[in-house]
Order: C-alpha cells, then sequence, then structure tokens
C-alpha cells in the first residue's frame, strides 16, 4: 500500500513539473517575446519583473529561476498591474471558484449515481427511457446555452411572482451560487447517470449477483449489499476527468454569470496580455488538478481491496 | 418417495425453446448426474429448479413436487424463501462466483444471517466454524480475507460452504470442477459425496465430464439439445449405452488407465434451437439415423429395467 | 403405432453442418440500418455536412450584410418595398388638428401636431407596447418630428407631452402607429439596390435576422462551414496522429513503449480549456484576432493521447493473441499481419472514436469562441452566433436558440450515431466475428 501511494505521488509531482515546463516554454515561444521589456506596463514594472525573473539572463538560466519559485510557490508579480502578486489574485479568486466547483461537484455525483443507479434498476422501463433521454440532451446542448436558458428561465420566474426569486447574477450570498452550480454540474451529472447505468447493468450480469439471488435475497437487499458497491468502482475511477471537466466549465458559467472566479480572471488575463498571471494560473491549475487525480487514485484503493492489498491497478 | 420430481419441463427464453419436457427425479442422499455437451441445457435445467430465470423466460411443466411440496403454488417471496435455505447452488466459477468487495466470511454470514435471523457476529462465528469443516486451514483468517486472495480451490469450498450453510436438502452443482485445477477437483468432488452421504443431501450434479460421474453417482441422465436421451443407473449406463449419443461422448472421452484408443470427435454442431424440432435433435449428427429419425420423436425404450432410451433403433431391435 | 416400410432404412449420408454454413454475421452497416436512431442521426449528419458544403452556395446571401430597416426581425419572406428619400424633413406642409403620422414607414415615422398656446415645448416618446410613456426621443419647441431611430415593423405608441413656462406638464397626446417597411434611398445605394419605378425588392430572411440586420440563415450557413472545418479537420488530425504514434509505440514495445506512453499520460494531464487559450497567446494570436488554425493545432496537440492508447491496446493485445502466433509461426509477413488482422481490429474501433471526437471538437470550437479565444465577430461560427444572440436573448431569443440548436442538432447526431456504432460493434463481438 506505501508503495503505491509513493508511487502516485511522485509519478504525480512529475506531471506537475511536465506542465509547469509546457508553460514556460509555451509563454517563451510568443512571438516577439513577451518578457521584452518594453511591453510591460510602468518602469517600475519592467524592473521588477526583470529582477524576478532574470529576464537578462540565458533561457535556461531563466528556466531554473522560474523552477525555483514555482517550487517555492510563489508565481511572481503581474504583468499589467504594479505590486499585485499572482499569489494574491489567486487567493482571491480561486476560493469562489473552488466553491461553485465543488458544489457543483457533489450535484453532479449525486444526481448522476442516484440517476444511474434508478435507469438500472427500472432497466428499459420509463424512467430509464427518461433518464437516458434527459442525458443525452444534456450533454447535446452546449454549457451556456444552458447557463443563457437557466438565466432566461430565473427572469421570467421573477416577473412572474413580481418577486426577486433569485439573483440572475453576481456572487456574494447562498442564492447566488445554487443555478450555476447546477448548471455547471449538469454535464457531468449526466455524464456520471450514463456511467452509472452501464456500470450497474454490467454488475446485474455477472455471477456473483446470480449467487447473491441463488441465496434467496431480494431485489433490494442485492442492490444495495452487492450491486452498487461493485457499480461505483468504475465512477470512481472516473473522478478525477470529472473535476476536470467541471473546472473547464467553470470559465463559462463564471463569465455569463458575472461569478468574480480564477476562470473569469484567466479570460480577462488573456485578453490583457498580463502573461504571469496567466502562466501562474495555469500552472495552479495543472497542479491542483494532477493533485485531484491523485487522492481520487488513492481514495480508490479504499474503496477496491485488490488495489488496498496487492497494490498495483486491477 | 422422492425428494424432487419434475415432470415434462418445457422453457423457452425468447423464441428458442431450450429445455425440451425433460424429466427428473432425485432421492434424498442420492446423486443423480446430468451430462451433456455445453448448450444442451443442463445449467438452464438448474437455474430453472432454483426460479432464477431471466426475466424473458417461460417455464412450463406437467408436475413440480419438492418434498412433497406442489411448486405451482409457490410466488417470488415463497422462492425467497426456499433458496438456500432448502435448495441451494454451486456455480461453476468461484473466481467470479463471489463478490469481489466483499469478505469471504461476511458473504457466507450474508445468507446465515438472512435465513437463520442469528445476528451479524455469531453468523460470522458459524461461517468461521463452515470453512473450517470444509477443510479450509486457518478459517478465521480465511473469513476475513476477499476473494482474490484465495486460491480457486479454497474459493469452491467457500462457495459450498456457503450453499450449504443453512442445511438444505438438495443441492445442485453446476459443474463445480470445470473451472479448477486437475488437482483440486478431486478434492472438491469428493467434498461434495461426503456432504451428500453425511447430511443425506440430494444432489444434482451438472457435468459435461463422464469420468467424474462413475464415482460419483448412482443415477445418470445425458442431455441432448433439451432432452434427456437416456437415463438409468450410472453404472449400467456407462456400461452399456443406448444411445448412439451416449455411444458418441464415451467415444469423445480420453480414459485414463484403459488401453490406448484413437479419440472421436461428433461430427457437426448441436441443432438450433429456435427452430421447430420433429423427431430426434441427433439425428443429423446420428451415424446409425434412418429415414424414420428427423421425422417423428422417438418413444421411450427400456432396454433392461431402470434403464430408458429415446431411440428408434430400439423399436426395430424389438 | 404405424410405420412405413422405408422408416427404418438408413438415412442417406448428409453434409454435416459445419461452420461454414452457419449464418455469418451482416456487415456493419447493415446493423446500422436496422437501427432508426442510428438512420435518423447519420440523415442528419449528412444534412449538416451538405448544408456547410454547398449551403452558402444555395443560399448566396452575405452574412455580413446589414439590413438595417430589418433589425432582430422574425422569418421573413422576400418582398418588394418603395424606397423613401431620407432628407431632414421641413415640417408638415399643413397645420393637424390632432396628433397625427403623416408618414409612417421604418425609414421614418413623421409626427405632427396642433400647437398648444401655453406650451414652450414638446417631449416626444415612443414606446413599443403598453401604455406608458416609453423612450424619450426628444424634446423640441416646433409641433412636428421625424423618427428615424431602428424602426421595424411593429407598433410604436408615441407620446407628446406639451411642456408649459414652469416646467409642468399637460396631458400627454398619443398615438399607434404601426410603420411600413420601406428601404431609405441612402440605405438602398450602400446595399446596391437600384431603385424600379420607385421599389426595390428584398431578399426573404427564412431565419430572420439578428441584432445587427444580418440574415440568420446565412450567418447560419458559414457558420456550419466553421464549425465543421473545426469539427472534422482536428479530430481527423489527432486521431491519425494519435494511431500512428500508438501503434508505433505497440510494435516497438519495450522501453520506448514505456517513455512513449509515459509521454501521452503527461499530455493528458494538461489542463486542456486552460492550454488551448495558452497556445494561442504563445502563437502570438492576440485577442480580437480570429485564431482557426491555432485552434485546430492546439487541438490536435493536446487530444491525440487517447487514440494512441487505444491503438497501443490493440495492438499489444494482438501480438499476444494466439492467432497471430499461428499466423506468424505460418509465415506471415509484417505487412500481411497488419494488413489482416490490425486494421480490421482497429479501424471500427478508431470509427468510433471518431464519432465521439468530432461533437467534442465542436463543443470546444463554440465554447472557445463563445468566451472570445476562438473565432471572433465578424467570422460566424456557431459559437459566436451565440454569443452575439446572447445579447439579445431577452427581447429576441430566436437569435441565441437557432445556433443553438445548430450544435445541439450535430452534437447529438454524432453521439446518437456513436452510440450505435459502438452497440452495433458490440453485437460483432457478441457473435464472435470481427
Amino acid at each position: 500500500m506505501l508503495r503505491y501511494v509513493l508511487k502516485r505521488i511522485a509519478y504525480g509531482a512529475l506531471t506537475i513539473w511536465f506542465i509547469a515546463t509546457a508553460t514556460f516554454f509555451a509563454m517563451h515561444a510568443v512571438p516577439g517575446d513577451p518578457f521584452n521589456s518594453a511591453k510591460a506596463a510602468t518602469p517600475q514594472l519592467r524592473e521588477n519583473l526583470r529582477a524576478r525573473y532574470g529576464l537578462d539572463k540565458p533561457v535556461g538560466e531563466q528556466y531554473v529561476l522560474y523552477l525555483k519559485n514555482m517550487l517555492r510557490g510563489d508565481f511572481g508579480i503581474s504583468f499589467t498591474q504594479e505590486n499585485r502578486r499572482v499569489n494574491d489574485i489567486i487567493r482571491e479568486h480561486f476560493p469562489v471558484s473552488a466553491i461553485l466547483g465543488v458544489v457543483a461537484l457533489l450535484i453532479a455525483t449525486a444526481g448522476g449515481i442516484a440517476g444511474g443507479a434508478v435507469a438500472a434498476y427500472w432497466h428499459n422501463r420509463l424512467p430509464d427511457r427518461l433518464l437516458m433521454m434527459a442525458v443525452v440532451l444534456a450533454i447535446s446542448i452546449p454549457s451556456f446555452v444552458i447557463a443563457a436558458l437557466a438565466q432566461l428561465l430565473i427572469v421570467q420566474a421573477n416577473d412572474l411572482t413580481g418577486r426577486s426569486l433569485l439573483p440572475v447574477a453576481g456572487w456574494g450570498t447562498l442564492s447566488h451560487l445554487w443555478i450555476p452550480a447546477l448548471v455547471l454540474g449538469l454535464g457531468t451529472m449526466a455524464y456520471l447517470a450514463r456511467l452509472m447505468r452501464s456500470s450497474m447493468l454490467d454488475v446485474m450480469n455477472t455471477d456473483y449477483i446470480l449467487t447473491a439471488r441463488a441465496k434467496g435475497l431480494g431485489n433490494w437487499q442485492i442492490f444495495w449489499r452487492h450491486q452498487l458497491r461493485n457499480a461505483l468502482l468504475p465512477v470512481v475511477t472516473e473522478l478525477g476527468p470529472t473535476i476536470a471537466a467541471i473546472t473547464t466549465g467553470g470559465f463559462v458559467v463564471e463569465l455569463i454569470f458575472a461569478i468574480p472566479g480564477l476562470g473569469r480572471y484567466f479570460v480577462q488575463a488573456v485578453q490583457q496580455l498580463d502573461y504571469t498571471v496567466i502562466m501562474g494560473t495555469t500552472v495552479f491549475y495543472g497542479a491542483f488538478l494532477v493533485l485531484i487525480v491523485v487522492i481520487v487514485d488513492l481514495l480508490y484503493g479504499v474503496i477496491d481491496p485488490r488495489i488496498r492489498l496487492h497494490g498495483g491497478r486491477r | 418417495m422422492s425428494l424432487l420430481q419434475v415432470r415434462d419441463l418445457h422453457l423457452h427464453i425468447g423464441d428458442q425453446h431450450l429445455v425440451r419436457g425433460v424429466d427428473l427425479s432425485i432421492d434424498a442422499g442420492e446423486c443423480l448426474a446430468l451430462v451433456g455437451e455445453s448448450g444442451s441445457g443442463k445449467s438452464l435445467t438448474a437455474l430453472s429448479l432454483m426460479q432464477l430465470l431471466p426475466s424473458n423466460a417461460r417455464l412450463e411443466h406437467r408436475e413440480w413436487l419438492f418434498a412433497g411440496q406442489d411448486m405451482r403454488f409457490v410466488d417470488e417471496a415463497g422462492w425467497r424463501k426456499l433458496r438456500a435455505r432448502r435448495i441451494a447452488m454451486v456455480f461453476q466459477n468461484p473466481m467470479t462466483a463471489l463478490n469481489p468487495t466483499m469478505t469471504i466470511g461476511r458473504q457466507i454470514a450474508e445468507v446465515i444471517n438472512l435465513h437463520t435471523g442469528k445476528s451479524r457476529r455469531s453468523a460470522l462465528a458459524r461461517a468461521v466454524e463452515l470453512l473450517d469443516r470444509l477443510g479450509i486451514v486457518n478459517a478465521p483468517r480465511r473469513a476475513r480475507q476477499y476473494p482474490f486472495e484465495l486460491s480457486g480451490g479454497m474459493l469452491q469450498r467457500a462457495v459450498i460452504a456457503m450453499a450449504v450453510a443453512c442445511g438444505p436438502s438438495l443441492l445442485i452443482a453446476d459443474e463445480p470442477t470445470t473451472a479448477l485445477d486437475v488437482t483440486v477437483q478431486a478434492e472438491v468432488l469428493m467434498l461434495l459425496r461426503e456432504l451428500c452421504s453425511d447430511e443425506g443431501l440430494g444432489l444434482l450434479l451438472i457435468t459435461h465430464d463422464l469420468g467424474v460421474v462413475k464415482d460419483m453417482a448412482r443415477q445418470l441422465a445425458v442431455m441432448y439439445a433439451g432432452r434427456i436421451v437416456e437415463s438409468g443407473s450410472c453404472e449400467q449406463v456407462l456400461r452399456d449405452p443406448a444411445h448412439p449419443y451416449t455411444r458418441a461422448l464415451q467415444a469423445a472421452m480420453p480414459s485414463l488407465g484403459g488401453e490406448a484408443q484413437s479419440l472421436q470427435g461428433i461430427a457437426g454442431t448441436p441443432p438450433d434451437l429456435s427452430r421447430q424440432i420433429d423427431g430426434c435433435a441427433f439425428a443429423p449428427r446420428c451415424p446409425q439415423a434412418m429415414n424414420i429419425c428427423p421425422r417423428r420423436l422417438p418413444p421411450a425404450f427400456s432396454p433392461v429395467p431402470e434403464q430408458r432410451v429415446e431411440c428408434w433403433l430400439w423399436e426395430q431391435a424389438r | 403405432m404405424s410405420y412405413l416400410a422405408t422408416d427404418f432404412e438408413p438415412l442417406p449420408p448428409q453434409a454435416p453442418e459445419t461452420a461454414e454454413t452457419l449464418i455469418p454475421s451482416p456487415p456493419l452497416w447493415r446493423l446500422l440500418l436496422g437501427d432508426v436512431r442510428a438512420c435518423i442521426a447519420a440523415l442528419t449528419v449528412v444534412a449538416m455536412l451538405l448544408l456547410a458544403a454547398v449551403g452558402p452556395w444555395i443560399w448566396p446571401q452575405s452574412p455580413a450584410t446589414q439590413w438595417l430597416s430589418q433589425v432582430s426581425v422574425g422569418p421573413s419572406g422576400a418582398r418588394t418595398v418603395d424606397v423613401v428619400p431620407d432628407d431632414p424633413w421641413q415640417g408638415p406642409d399643413r397645420a393637424v388638428d390632432s396628433l397625427t403620422a403623416l408618414q409612417a414607414t421604418t425609414t421614418a415615422v413623421k409626427l405632427a401636431w396642433p400647437s398648444l398656446p401655453t406650451a414652450v415645448s414638446y417631449r416626444v416618446y415612443r414606446n413599443t407596447g403598453g401604455v406608458g410613456l416609453g423612450m424619450p426621443l426628444t424634446e423640441t419647441v416646433n409641433t412636428y418630428y421625424a423618427d428615424h431611430l431602428q424602426l421595424s415593423e411593429q407598433t410604436y405608441r408615441y407620446s407628446v407631452v406639451p411642456v408649459k413656462v414652469d416646467g409642468t406638464t399637460a396631458e400627454p397626446l398619443w398615438i399607434e402607429v404601426n410603420p411600413r417597411l420601406t428601404l431609405g434611398a441612402f440605405e438602398a445605394k450602400l446595399l446596391g439596390l437600384v431603385p424600379h419605378e420607385g421599389q426595390v425588392s428584398l431578399p426573404a430572411h427564412p431565419l430572420g435576422t439578428d441584432a445587427l440586420g444580418r440574415d440568420m440563415l446565412s450567418r447560419i450557413l458559414h457558420g456550419a462551414r466553421t464549425s465543421m472545418l473545426v469539427g472534422l479537420s482536428a479530430p481527423l488530425l489527432f486521431i491519425t496522429l494519435g494511431a500512428f504514434y500508438g501503434a508505433l509505440a505497440g510494435l516497438l514495445g519495450g522501453w520506448v513503449d514505456n517513455l512513449l506512453m509515459r509521454f501521452a499520460d503527461f499530455v493528458v494531464a494538461l489542463p486542456f480549456l486552460l492550454f488551448m487559450i495558452l497556445f494561442r497567446v504563445a502563437l502570438g494570436i492576440e485577442s480580437g484576432e480570429s485564431g482557426l488554425f491555432p485552434m485546430v493545432l492546439a487541438m490536435v496537440l493536446l487530444s491525440w493521447p487517447s487514440a494512441a492508447r487505444l491503438v497501443r491496446g490493440q495492438v499489444l493485445q494482438l501480438r499476444e493473441s494466439a492467432f497471430v502466433m499461428s499466423a506468424r509461426l505460418a509465415g506471415a509477413s509484417n505487412f500481411y499481419l497488419i494488413r489482416r488482422h490490425l486494421l480490421p481490429n482497429v479501424l471500427p474501433l478508431l470509427l468510433v472514436s471518431l464519432s465521439f471526437a468530432i461533437p467534442q471538437a465542436i463543443f470546444t470550437e463554440a465554447l472557445l469562441s463563445f468566451i472570445g479565444m476562438g473565432v471572433v465577430p465578424p467570422t460566424p461560427s456557431w459559437g459566436t452566433l451565440c454569443n452575439e444572440g446572447i445579447r439579445s436573448m431577452l427581447t429576441h431569443p430566436h437569435e441565441l436558440v437557432i445556433p443553438a440548436l445548430a450544435i445541439s442538432a450535430t452534437v447529438l447526431a454524432f453521439n446518437v450515431l456513436g452510440d450505435a456504432l459502438r452497440d452495433a460493434m458490440d453485437v460483432k463481438v457478441r457473435r464472435g466475428v470481427r
């Protein structure tokens, strides 16, 4: 077990290094070198950048310096805003994205697992047909359209009741959270529901379910004790990529619902060509996602005894 | 009176007529071996006897008595009480027949807990006891392990322990040794035979291996394409097979210790059971087939008492 | 029982049934043809591809032409309208005794009203539906006013409020006006339309126009080109690249395979959307510039590993399999093995991947364009159309709904087709063919 954990962590660290390196070289490939001092906004900023990134030194040394800074968790200073550290920007905006993402993830996993289980339990019957139709629709409508439609719906509902039931956009209170989180989680929910359903059906056809029936267990007992846990295994492995998908979707939802998260800030930074913020955010997000995947992998080990005890993938 | 008595069992799944009129009778403490190629309907017969069929299956029979009870009037709730408690089953592959994410002990305890209402702890203790009695060394530790940590032979013992945990009177073993190492096969069979004689269990042993049958069963039934084509006492049928299919099956079997014989395959493939079969299903593959064979179903003949065969050759011989 | 004399004669020997006489599994397309959903999906896909390819020729309106007299209108047919002069109006040539619309066209609504002795000026308001005053247009000392402000064919309620010396207002006069569609002379000239007997014919807008008066159908068709171009080219490229990469890794095996697949794992770990944008920046596309090629390139660079894993897995499986072993023993060449065993196994899988990668790519293009990080206006793409449509969503929902429907229908069709393909393939696997 320990070997497995260490291996996963070491591999995660290597992946983060790769992301940081790819980001560094991508940014240095920008035509007309963005780190060329003339592009920075003020002379003060220019001086700060030169000192921090060793811009007068060769690329190799700059890279080493960059990695050292990253290792210390120091993402540098903003390119367009004097004296604003990228770390502060992340610290300010990431929690917003994180709250939105976590709530969306909870909605998506709970809804997806429940939906998939229900569909499988009533396989090929009405609940299954309806759910699968909803799933196909949810997968085929772009998230920004769903977001826009949700806003339209809120406006209509507010108009109809003559009261402000829910805010259309913005951030700050709980009521600002639900609809964006639901919109953000919807695609993932559909995906997980589908996965859970097929996983449940796979388990349903296994010998050990037949054994359970031969034991005289009722449908419901079989469902709870034997089917659910085994069906959850493949769903858990998908949680890592799922979180990545939710982070990605967060960009759009933050833009449409005017939520001051890191995604919206990143898009702004790209528009203003704030290179250091772009770099910092990319590496931060990448590292965050790798961390999540590692955690999910370790979690998987807890659920599946085969990995917990033997330290290998199935 | 026999423990299980079934007459004229038919099973349809979709448009397939898979079991086409099977008669079975098993006494307490007796072993009946059901032999046939894969696809002959033996496993489905077994599942029918446990009412463990897919939802699109249709089961018909003329008579079905189990321990004096008429099974026609048993509903699903009644079946749930019967399964494992009165009729239990041992499956072919113990590696897949056990839940991979549950310990062995808990899986056995589950069935005890369900049918006897014992507490989880005492059910678990009983499970360990059973494992120990079925010859698993270090049973308390094994009970805490997961299926992937045990060998095939040990797993099959665990499955048997699970099957006999509630003291059933009929045990159905569906090819219990096919998935096991040759060295373990004998042990598992021995275990089944002991259970059969010690506890007075009726045993329905399903196999495609005629070699297994000799030492195990007193009665033998040979199944082809959903029908029992020959049955009788094991000794008699093996010594003097009356049906060409039984003979072909025997010729296809390598024998240890006997004189070197050339093995004979059976040409052709079993028939398509979604089509109506009027005569003997084996006729297209039968080396001694006659004009009547594919047209009319042969009645049962008894060449000697206690042997029953469905073949037109015996009409001619009469 | 009675028997025929011949009943017990031996049956003439028959050819035993062998594997050849068993019914072979039908080809893939046959299986698909039996699936109604798959057929509808396939037809939709073909229709969308055709629309993207030849649509702009069949419907030759320019997606950039602005019909300023027909802004945000719903579906409309072709029509002939008057061309009216649009010189400044010098006032009515006769006095009126109530608020009157002397001209009511979409070029101008010319209002005149009787003068009120106590009034020093008049405020003019316009409202679209409802009884309130609505939007203030002007405050004038004249007793006439010509409204030129983005008129369309709908009911307007004009109110004129006289203002007295002390600043108080008198009871407003009001009138409801339904302007007739006309074209200003200047606009007609701008659009290159030559009036014939004072009239020009305007083309139909089967899907209406957008907030800038551009023909929606034409924009959807041109947008389809952009979306389909990205949606088809990127997946084709990255699946081909991935297939070769995976085949290479699988065939070479050993530490080379290990190294190659580790690299693929790294690429998978890159946060997709961030790197899509990062590559755009790295290639020097500034915001406001359309980056169609960089988008495809970034997608290819980031998406190849899944196809690589798939093909590598197949290659490894085949290398181990008994029938390849026996073919090798029988002296089959590598080329023969690849053609005879690898390709038939891998191609269907790649086809399924492709049918799922295409909608994914269409989605990505739309998403990036929507947030302004892909194709940018005025180039139409389904993403930018949605972006533009969302601004007028509350008043003219069709501008969002139509491009959104185009995306959803296409993506849905590809997804359903992919599902059907996969199911059909599963059937083949189960029948033990392939």
